[in-house]
């Protein structure tokens, strides 16, 4: 089904549909009156839901060739196993944003699971230090642990481990696609406005959604290179480019937040995940 | 719009300026005001009379070069030159240096030889490089053009292909470009690829192993004619510019300066590079930025009696020297610049410094944190104001009240790119020009008004045409920036106000023309360079209205007088110079361009002799023989 899915839309550019009517942008607007503006962008379900999904700790640790890695999980309601995502947040580190993205996934029936990427110097203290930290550390390093977290996972109760996802954001979304070339189990991967790796695209087995915005024009310029090599190494590649909106639009604690294009853009992301 | 604000900072920053020192002084000799008089005649080794050679000298242990170029009878006359032993050497394409060491103790004439050169490719300048690229087919057209427009920008096209490399070797090197920043540093793979380059990789790795690889090019050279009239009366006394003594590890093995062509184009970096703007004072010493990463330097001044250089350091961030990029100086011979990374701005702001070359006194003056800083280059108006353009519009202070209005530009972003200023312009109603160079746009602050408005330049439609519709796609989602661009872009970079007259000259960089605006009518005019390869940089204007534009790429000067739509061309001595400024001064007459070379370390005066004075030194040169 998602193959056909993506066979039926990859070779379109689609494009954002502007809201059709005023009534249309001022029910919206009153609806995000109420959601708040400290959230997550996914805050179409309320934050309380999100916060209910996930009652129980919401800390655990695992290691990375010697390295506690810290990381925030968020359960789903429901007994059984739950398709799981590890969340990769942006370089501003672990904080209450991305902590949101990881109960509204929870919330939509994923474990989720966000490592602390700065745990190796000691854990996200603030977005300035974390921006520190994670620019001093090597690439591959935060995906070894991205890909520890992976085998953490597959070990926790209620995972499927036929279905584990990576998201990233950002600096994070590099990293989620980077997980897809090293790592043929993953299953899904989603990028948002991050960097395409420029080697490894003929190692990726899972699918890849790509959320680009227009004014991201350097991550934007790559996707129809990104689009031509998956082709070519039979990987499956969808991607979205949601006009007049610059990187970081999901990121309602940021400057460039668009909350259409965020709505949208999860919708999408969801409907991905749960393919 | 943001209202006036009182400008604390700045009698804070005047305290924080006693860090300044004198960085570097080099040994020199101080010039004599009557010196000893050179001559001679150059020839070819089959005994014709050459004209326009480059003949230059420079005594042992000094860190001045002269260079005057051979009149139509293949002779050369040196303005006086302090006494001493020097070496002299000629230059010439397609020939090899032809060299000597005198000692200069009393008037002398001296003959050089040159003798023809094989394999000259080497010495050749980037616009020679560039037009000998094969365009004859639609395809050959299409890849010179992307070429052009994404690895000609930064350095030369000589830098490149004065190399030869296969397929693979062409790759190894796109690789590593597509993934460092515009001063250098390997951003990380996490990075991602600069999208052109990785779009176009493949096709370019091919073409280039064609043109340029290990057997037989297609690149076909045609020598462009050497200076002859006005140009061969030029006079050019170079400075050299000390290395920056905190990177002796990377600068140790910095052996070519651009002096001898037959070495190539240099190839330097870090420490070896970073001049920018350079303004003379009305003392004729001359000042400069510095914008590359530097533990000591922000700005430098150069004695231009001695040759001795004193950097100067405004506190940086991370334990850098703020870094700068523009400068200016005003009616009162004042100097100003920018600063970028100043550790006196905080937010979003920027910080423009005032210089009083008499003093050497240095005031920072920070904008409020919620205006944008300074971003690349600055002008002073007709009313004395200082401008300097910002990421978002530009910025003007009042040197005497010490604030700062800020105007923002009608289109920020769109789908070409981000709309940065680059240029900035101001004219002598007091109204400011910047160039938007991502998404060819001229913004202007209406001083009257204090509205802003914009000009948009139209593309280059047949450039467009040659593209796929995924080319055009890949393009128009990547758009363009400083450095690498939309292969349509008219690319307007930097430009200058005439300032006794109504005309903005705009360069634009990527459509190879001056871009001609009437501040007061508002009529706009294209001016083409002489060669569709040729890439204008800066541009300033003189008392006549005459406009000196710098070639980046070509190691030349352009001068285009509007009045006869002529241009004529002044080559420099130095290959590889990668000059991004030209200014002058204007003083009882005469005329002094100086010209900074960012690749090859140096700055130049330019003078150009009349007939008259070039007569009488031949004839006192030979009244002393």
């Amino acid at each position: 089904m998602l193959v056909a899915f993506i066979q039926n839309i990859s070779n379109r550019r689609v494009r954002r549909k502007p809201m059709n009517s005023a009534a249309g942008v001022l029910c919206y607007l009153i609806l995000l009156l109420f959601t708040g503006s400290n959230g997550s962008a996914a805050a179409f379900t309320s934050r309380q839901r999100a916060q209910e999904a996930n009652p129980d700790k919401e800390i655990v640790n695992y290691d990375s060739g010697g390295e506690n890695i810290r990381a925030f999980l968020a359960m789903p309601q429901g007994e059984g196993n739950h398709p799981a995502v590890i969340v990769i947040h942006d370089n501003q580190g672990l904080n209450d944003g991305i902590r949101q993205v990881a109960r509204q996934l929870a919330t939509a029936g994923f474990v989720a699971m966000v490592p602390d990427l700065v745990s190796r110097a000691g854990g996200t203290k603030t977005p300035r230090q974390a921006e520190g930290v994670l620019a001093s550390l090597s690439p591959e390093q935060s995906v070894d642990d991205l890909r520890a977290g992976f085998a953490f996972l597959e070990k926790y109760p209620g995972v499927d481990t036929s279905k584990i996802s990576s998201i990233g954001f950002g600096w994070g979304g590099w990293r989620s696609f980077k997980l897809a070339a090293t790592l043929p189990k993953l299953y899904h991967a989603v990028v948002f406005y991050g960097a395409t790796p420029v080697d490894g695209l003929e190692n990726v087995h899972a699918s890849v959604l790509a959320n680009y915005a227009q004014y991201d024009f350097f991550d934007t310029g790559n996707s129809i290179w990104t689009e031509d090599t998956m082709k070519q190494f039979g990987g499956k590649f969808l991607y979205y480019i949601y006009p007049k909106t610059f990187r970081g639009f999901f990121s309602t604690d940021g400057p460039y937040y668009d909350a259409e294009a965020a709505k949208l853009a999860w919708s999408r992301t969801l409907e991905f995940l749960h393919s | 719009m943001k209202k006036n604000r009182p400008m604390l900072t700045s009698i804070l920053a005047t305290f924080a300026v006693g860090l300044s020192f004198a960085a570097f002084i080099p040994s020199s000799v101080p010039a004599a005001s009557n010196g000893v008089l050179l001559a001679g005649t150059v020839r070819s080794e089959s005994g014709e009379k050459m004209a326009g050679v480059t003949v230059s000298a420079k005594a042992d242990g000094r860190t001045i070069t002269t260079s005057v170029f051979t009149d139509e009878n293949g002779e050369y006359y040196f303005p006086p030159l302090p006494s001493g032993r020097y070496r002299l050497w000629a230059q010439a394409d397609a020939f090899e240096t032809g060299r000597v060491e005198i000692n200069l103790t009393e008037t002398r004439h001296q003959d050089l030889v040159l003798k023809p050169m094989q394999d000259f490719e080497r010495q050749l300048t980037g616009d020679q490089v560039l037009a000998a690229l094969p365009d004859s087919t639609p395809e050959d057209r299409r890849l010179k053009r992307i070429f052009r427009a994404n690895c000609t920008s930064c350095h030369q096209p000589n830098y490149i292909l004065q190399n030869r490399f296969d397929e693979k070797g062409w790759t190894a090197i796109m690789n590593l470009m597509k993934q460092i920043s515009i001063v250098g540093p390997y951003l990380g793979e996490d990075s991602g690829p600069d999208p052109h380059i990785q779009f176009y990789e493949k096709e370019l790795a091919s073409y280039l192993a064609r043109v340029r690889g290990p057997g037989p090019s297609a690149m076909k050279f045609k020598l462009r004619p050497r200076p002859t009239g006005v140009p061969a009366r030029a006079v050019f006394t170079e400075y050299d510019v000390p290395l920056d003594p905190a990177v002796e590890h990377e600068t140790k093995y910095v052996t070519n300066d651009g002096s001898d062509w037959s070495l190539g184009t240099p190839s330097n970096t870090n420490g070896a590079i970073g001049i920018h703007d350079a303004q003379s004072d009305l003392d004729g010493n001359i000042w400069f930025t510095y914008n590359l990463p530097s533990v000591d330097i922000t700005y430098g001044k150069l004695d231009t009696k001695t040759g001795e250089v004193k950097f100067f350091k405004l506190p940086g961030k991370g334990g850098l020297a703020a870094a700068s990029h523009g400068m200016v100086r005003d009616q009162k011979g004042i100097i100003w610049a920018d600063t970028r990374g100043s550790a006196a701005a905080e937010g979003i702001g920027g910080s423009m410094t005032r210089i009083d070359p008499a003093s050497e006194k240095i005031e920072i003056f920070t904008t409020p944190n919620d205006m944008a800083g300074p971003a690349s280059t600055v002008d002073v108006d007709g009313k004395g104001y200082i401008w300097a353009s910002t990421n978002r519009g530009a910025i003007r202070l009042d040197p005497a009240a010490h604030t700062f209005k800020e105007f923002l530009s009608v289109t920020q972003v769109d789908s070409d790119g981000s709309g940065s200023g680059y240029g900035i312009a101001a004219d002598r109603d007091g109204n400011a020009w910047w160039a938007e160079m991502g998404i060819d746009i001229i913004g202007r602050a209406d001083i009257e008004t204090g509205r802003t408005s914009e000009i948009r330049l139209p593309p280059l439609k047949n450039e467009m045409e040659t593209l796929s519709v995924k080319e055009r796609e890949m393009n128009a989602r990547t758009g363009s920036d400083f450095h690498t661009s939309v292969p349509w872009a008219q690319g307007p970079r930097r430009m200058g106000a005439d300032k006794t007259g109504d005309i903005i000259w705009v360069c634009d960089s990527w459509g190879g023309n001056l871009f001609e605006i009437n501040t007061r009518t508002l009529k706009t005019n294209f001016v083409p360079l002489p060669s569709p390869d040729d890439e204008p940089y800066h541009a300033t204007v003189d008392s006549n209205h005459n406009v000196w534009v710098n070639m980046m790429d070509d190691d030349r000067i352009m001068e285009y007088d509007p009045k006869k739509s002529e241009w004529t061309s002044f080559p420099l001595p130095t290959l590889g110079a990668e000059s991004r400024f030209v200014s002058l001064l204007e003083q009882n007459g005469s005329m002094r361009l100086v010209v900074p070379y960012s690749r090859a370390r140096k700055i130049a005066v330019m003078t150009i002799r009349t007939k008259e004075a070039l007569q009488s030194l031949k004839e006192q040169t030979q009244t002393r023989q």
